[in-house]
């Protein structure tokens, strides 16, 4: 019998361990663990005020805090029944996207590049690629300028709060962005190609691909519940049809939607809204025969590649016509509610739900990350692709787990409520 | 946050040598560290080992944030009920997380780079210090000093806002109170501190007894300076 195990999976942002068990080239046991301290956020949410909210629930991740900033926001809103102006929402939307071309961007260029060049980190690459790697930085840069010019720090925002912004950008600073988008058009491009041209191992399996929907536009700030199997529900409804687990081995829980494992991210979102895409997005999908649905996991690198392009076109068409008014948040009365919202985020639909009391105290809190509705797909993904690599080297074996996991840019944190691996060969 | 100062990694990168990395690093070695930064809280036996490890290692040890320096935004679980995990997991799960405390509870620490996040232009000095084998000096101004050389109008005295830069660590450059946000408190409290005569401030302004505990129990709740005062609140 043999046993793998990675301990400590590395370029992930969190921490875990993957532990596989071999018998007569079968896997006999495979457990994902996700082994980062429990953090119990929801718990301690319980008690706090609701202008502190966001403020808290930003702290769950340093990558993707924007996504639980605004999500967390935006409960909190519909929970006190505020609507926010038209500038505000725009606003918000040109965080949202800063944050995903954040995350996707270090994913792409500091975690997932590596493994396709050969190399064991981006640093190593700086001397071979230098022109590659600098790349990637001055997106990164461009990206997080975004988060910084409108939220007024590129990570944990402050400015947005409840019913508007507590200081609003300059046009100027706005012009000036709008520019730099423009020019970074051709660095986008050439990520995409990069990331295309890369070949990927063959392995496919079917499953459910769930995103928000809209008709209206490319749904990452509102929509419905949508899968390419025919799931469609309010978002407001996802405790209905999205189920917790606790596990023994993990402070992470495990997603069900409707008792299956299912898919969200990049490749989830392009599979339920590719008519939504921008143009520029769509044509390298026709010009490069791409096929979405798409039950490749492999696939997600190419797929937020391709949403880089479709965000940088859709920042700077909200740019091009936002001509900036001062005003001031919304006023709005503290009362008990319960407000939920949903966002598409980095790694998937992140879900926010707030009861508050007449005082304006949370008395309940469920958040559900983006990473714990992957982690089944992802075991149920290696406990397929690894019999199809068996006869591989040991070494081998690890890196292309790695790489499988990798591609669904799980962030542990996040989830964690943790990725090491363990290969056991009996 | 290391990757976030992009147009100064190049020369960072140059410069230090990462041996142990595994956000971005597939290889990774434990071995000697001239400079060891550490990142988190610690919640459990096995970190404490880690760190312990970590520390005989290392020629400097560098608390980096503010989850390293106080145990951070997870700390506000250390002064909630025991029933919290079963809350969160359901009774399934045995509890992973005992305390959440900062690192220099359990080694010593040489230096402290506060905030949440980190402040980048602090860890570009502090990297630079480094490079001559020198600790940073500690930086022990309010973020009060900062914002009134803004010329920032004042949260606390004129808008009757919770703010805590009167006694909390600067070096931010007050980020937060320029952009219409009372300071949260995130770099932790002074040494000189003067913590009841917040307090009261917070009392005159109407604020209720948790509305109180609540600021303090944030980001440094189990900081020296704010244990006393949430014991007496």
């Amino acid at each position: 019998m043999s046993i793998i195990k990675l301990d400590h999976i590395t370029k992930i942002e969190g921490h875990a361990n993957l532990y596989v068990k071999i018998q007569n080239d079968k896997v006999k046991e495979l457990r994902l663990e996700a082994v980062e301290g429990a953090r119990y956020f929801e718990g301690f949410l319980k008690g706090r005020k609701y202008d502190e909210v966001h403020h808290i629930a930003s702290r769950i991740c340093g990558v993707c805090s924007q996504s639980h900033l605004l999500c967390a926001l935006k409960a909190i809103e519909n929970a006190l029944g505020v609507k926010v102006s038209e500038q505000t929402t725009r606003l918000r939307k040109l965080i949202l996207m800063g944050s995903i071309l954040q995350s996707h961007l270090l994913h792409l260029y500091f975690l997932a590049l590596p493994d396709y060049f050969g190399f064991e980190s981006a640093l190593a690459m700086t001397k071979s690629h230098k022109d590659t790697v600098l790349r990637g930085l001055k997106l990164k840069k461009l990206a997080n300028d975004i988060c910084t010019i409108i939220g007024g720090r590129d990570v944990h925002c402050i400015t947005p709060i409840i019913g508007g912004f507590s200081k609003l950008p300059t046009q100027k600073a706005l012009n000036k962005l709008l520019e730099r988008l423009k020019e970074s058009r051709q660095d986008v491009i050439k990520t995409a190609k990069l990331f295309i041209s890369f070949k990927n191992p063959s392995f496919a399996r079917k499953k459910d691909l769930v995103s928000l929907k809209s008709d209206k536009e490319y749904a990452l700030w509102e929509g419905h519940i949508a899968s390419i199997d025919g799931i469609s529900v309010p978002f407001s409804e996802y405790h209905k049809h999205l189920q917790e687990q606790s596990v023994k081995y993990s402070s992470a829980k495990f997603v069900t939607l409707n008792n299956n494992s299912f898919m969200v991210g990049a490749v989830a979102r392009i599979s339920n809204n590719k008519d939504k895409l921008t143009k520029s997005a769509r044509n390298i999908i026709q010009k490069n025969k791409l096929t979405f649905p798409c039950d490749s996991p492999f696939m997600n690198n190419v797929a937020q590649a391709i949403e880089l392009m479709h965000l940088t076109d859709t920042c700077i068409a909200l740019l091009e016509d936002l001509k900036l008014v001062t005003e001031d948040p919304v006023k709005y009365n503290v009362k008990a509610g319960t407000g939920i919202a949903a966002l598409e985020v980095p790694r998937g639909t992140v879900y926010h739900e707030y009861e508050l009391n007449g005082v304006g105290e949370v008395v309940r809190a469920n958040i559900i990350s983006p990473t714990t509705q992957n982690l089944l797909s992802i075991e149920e993904d290696v406990k397929q692709f690894l019999p199809t690599i068996l006869k591989k080297h040991k070494q081998r074996i690890i890196l292309d787990l790695e790489k499988l996991i990798r591609a669904y840019d799980p962030c542990i944190s996040c989830s964690a409520h943790f990725l090491e691996v363990e290969l056991d060969y009996v | 946050m290391l990757l976030n100062v992009e147009k100064a990694l190049g020369n960072i990168f140059s410069k230090l040598d990462f041996v142990y990395f595994p956000l971005i690093k597939r290889e990774n070695e434990l071995k000697k560290y001239d400079f060891c930064f550490i990142e988190g809280a610690v919640t459990n036996k096995e970190q404490v080992k880690l760190i312990k490890h970590l520390r005989k290692k290392s020629r400097f040890v560098v608390a980096f944030g503010t989850c390293a320096t106080y145990g951070g935004i997870a700390s506000i679980q250390d002064f909630e009920n025991e029933t919290l995990a079963e809350e969160v997991y359901g009774s399934k799960i045995s509890r992973i997380s005992d305390t959440v405390q900062g690192i220099g509870n359990y080694i010593n620490v040489d230096y402290y780079m506060r905030g949440c996040p980190v402040i980048k232009d602090e860890l570009l000095k502090t990297i630079d210090f480094f490079e001559q084998m020198k600790i940073p000096p500690d930086y022990e101004l309010p973020v009060c000093v900062e914002c009134r050389k803004k010329g920032n109008r004042c949260l606390l005295a004129v808008d009757h806002l919770p703010c805590m830069g009167a006694i909390t660590y600067g070096g931010c450059d007050a980020l937060c109170t320029s952009q219409g946000i009372p300071c949260q408190g995130c770099r932790g409290p002074l040494p000189s501190a003067n913590v009841d005569a917040r307090v009261k401030v917070f009392e005159k302004f109407g604020m209720s007894k948790e509305d109180i505990r609540r600021r303090f129990i944030k980001f440094a709740g189990t900081s020296k300076k704010f244990r006393r005062i949430l014991k007496e609140l």
